[in-house]
């Protein structure tokens, strides 16, 4: 076979798709936070810690894998530092990201002494911005993390205990959910003001919302409302688009995540769980992403993710036309083999041409 | 008799732990001896429990709370249980290994095997692979299970089979692993000596395994 040659740098092609022109290929996002420190020398703790070293990891390994992705900055556990609580950085032998030591709240009545922190210094908030200036000076996507608020939320207290104030503390999750949505919409505001209305990506993470967790009847009730009211809100104030990733099991929950304004197009990305072609017909305005199962990747033989890669672009093409875009169904582990990326990368560049 | 321990069951269901242990507590009362209202009355309910998860018809709040119902309920029978010859004693050492820290599904499977009567010794998350070995000697234990959450920490759970294997137990300790990264053949081929899919299951391999001991 013939080896195609790309006719658009990943610019182009990133700014094609969004922009719902033609793109040579299918854009390609090689994922894995932890992956990229490891794949570049640096430590786990870095990528979370000292955002130029996470931007030089990130923009080091696209360029190796050819990966239209560019670097942000995200953080695992978000909610819980930004209101006081206490997070242990990654820095022992398996850690894979942040952990919270300390949890700001453990009682629903404590729920009242929370106050809505100073964006400009709450938590990983000053990281992300100091990331989103290098985004700015490197002339790529700025972006800053927006929820979910129901999964932000539960780390004020932990998932489980969360999951039990839904069925005995209602109104405790609603304050919960209040206080975080609020909170989320305060940093978009400072992201607009800092870098001007248009040019802020918003990128959300829906893990605990997954019919694994909670059902769709639940997700209906704590999470849509807040949900639709803050990305409303976000994109009502300046924000782009919202890129979200449907983390897991979310078959129940799609017709309610259909409800969600992601801007025009906003972009989703899901797990391997979601077929792409349920996802591309709940949503037909939107960019579609995912969703190689990360296990295959990490896990699996060359071949494996090869066949697999294939298979995930086929659909794509097939259901999401113009608008898909391949990636993991989820986060890689750190110590996923480079040479299963390259297997990713090496197939988009067989299979994924338009 | 049968109605009160249809109401002990039927009551994890409604979440409030007061009622479940009050039922208790008039089941002891009218001189149903303990066994039984454990046996018929609150396992039975575990296993409803169980079995409505599995099919997707309640979720985790729902399980987390039936949960609670029971642990409570147990501290009420637990001391007056009284062990009888003919009893087959399991004892499950259950942690979440090293780096993760994630244990609602840990949590999950410990209180479906404490629901099914096994005297579970929850060792909690981010465990050292040598600390699942020094809990399961101190507890003579005979199963180690280990949870993960992240194919990163998947890894420890070799380093738990691999020091389980070389110990010298009083028994003949068997080494589980869970999670949701885990799957049967990576599980046995990595020294686990069963694996099931879910909570009901880890419940049933482990009295497979502890019947062919």
């Amino acid at each position: 076979m013939t080896a195609k040659l790309p006719t658009m740098t990943y610019q182009e092609r990133y700014n094609a798709l969004l922009n719902k022109q033609p793109t040579d290929r299918i854009p390609f996002f090689h994922r894995g936070y932890g992956f990229c420190a490891k794949n570049t020398g640096f430590s786990i703790a870095d990528i979370y810690e000292d955002p130029e070293k996470s931007y030089l990891a990130q923009s080091r390994t696209a360029e190796q894998f050819h990966s239209d992705g560019t670097p942000f900055y995200t953080f695992v556990s978000y909610g819980s530092w930004e209101f006081g609580g206490e997070i242990h950085w990654p820095v022992d032998r398996y850690a894979s990201g942040p952990s919270v030591s300390k949890r700001p709240i453990s009682k629903p009545e404590e729920l009242d002494d929370l106050i809505l922190p100073d964006p400009k210094t709450a938590g990983c908030v000053p990281k992300m911005m100091e990331f989103a200036k290098l985004q700015e000076k490197n002339n790529v996507q700025i972006a800053f993390i927006c929820g979910s608020p129901f999964t932000h939320a539960a780390n004020l207290c932990g998932v489980e205990t969360f999951m039990k104030w839904m069925i005995k503390k209602p109104d405790a999750v609603h304050k919960a959910m209040r206080l975080m949505t609020d909170h989320i919409i305060s940093v978009a505001q400072y992201f607009v003001d800092t870098f001007g209305e248009g040019k802020v990506l918003a990128r959300s993470a829906a893990p605990s919302e997954s019919n694994k967790l909670i059902s769709p009847k639940h997700f209906e009730t704590f999470a849509l409302p807040y949900l639709k009211e803050l990305h409303a809100k976000v994109l009502e104030i300046g924000v782009d688009r919202i890129y979200c990733h449907v983390c897991g099991e979310h078959n129940d929950n799609l017709p309610l995540w259909a409800e969600v304004p992601f801007g025009d197009p906003g972009m989703l990305s899901f797990g391997h769980e979601v077929s792409i072609e349920d996802a591309a017909k709940t949503f037909p305005n939107h960019i579609i992403a995912g969703n190689l199962d990360p296990q295959i990747i990490a896990k699996g033989t060359p071949e494996e993710v090869f066949e697999g890669s294939r298979k995930v672009i086929e659909d794509g093409m097939k259901f999401a036309p113009g608008r898909f875009l391949f990636m993991s169904g989820c986060e890689i582990p750190s110590n996923t083999p480079g040479y299963n990326i390259y297997m990713m990368q090496k197939a988009v560049e067989e299979f994924g041409w338009y | 008799m049968m109605d009160i321990l249809k109401k002990i069951a039927e009551s994890l269901m409604e979440f409030e732990p007061e009622d479940t242990i009050a039922l208790v507590n008039e089941a002891l009362a009218s001189g149903i001896d303990a066994k039984t209202v454990l046996n018929e009355g609150l396992i039975k309910g575990m296993d409803i429990v169980g079995q409505l998860f599995k099919t997707n018809e309640i979720y985790v709040p729902e399980v987390t709370m039936a949960a609670e119902c029971l642990q409570e309920a147990l501290v009420v029978i637990k001391p007056l249980l009284k062990e009888e010859p003919s009893d087959v004693k399991v004892t499950v050492v259950i942690g979440t290994v090293e780096g993760d820290v994630h244990d609602i599904g840990k949590n999950l499977v410990a209180v479906m095997m404490e629901g099914a009567g096994f005297e579970v010794i929850d060792i909690g998350n981010n465990v050292l692979a040598q600390t699942f070995i020094d809990a399961a000697k101190e507890h003579n234990a005979d199963i180690i299970a280990c949870s993960a959450l992240l194919t990163t920490t998947m890894a420890v759970m070799p380093e738990v089979a691999a020091l389980a294997k070389n110990e010298k137990f009083e028994k003949d300790v068997k080494v589980l692993f869970g999670g949701a990264p885990i799957f049967e053949k990576w599980a046995l081929e990595n020294g686990a000596d069963g694996y099931a899919e879910d909570a009901s299951g880890a419940v049933q391999l482990v009295k497979d395994l502890v019947s062919r001991k």
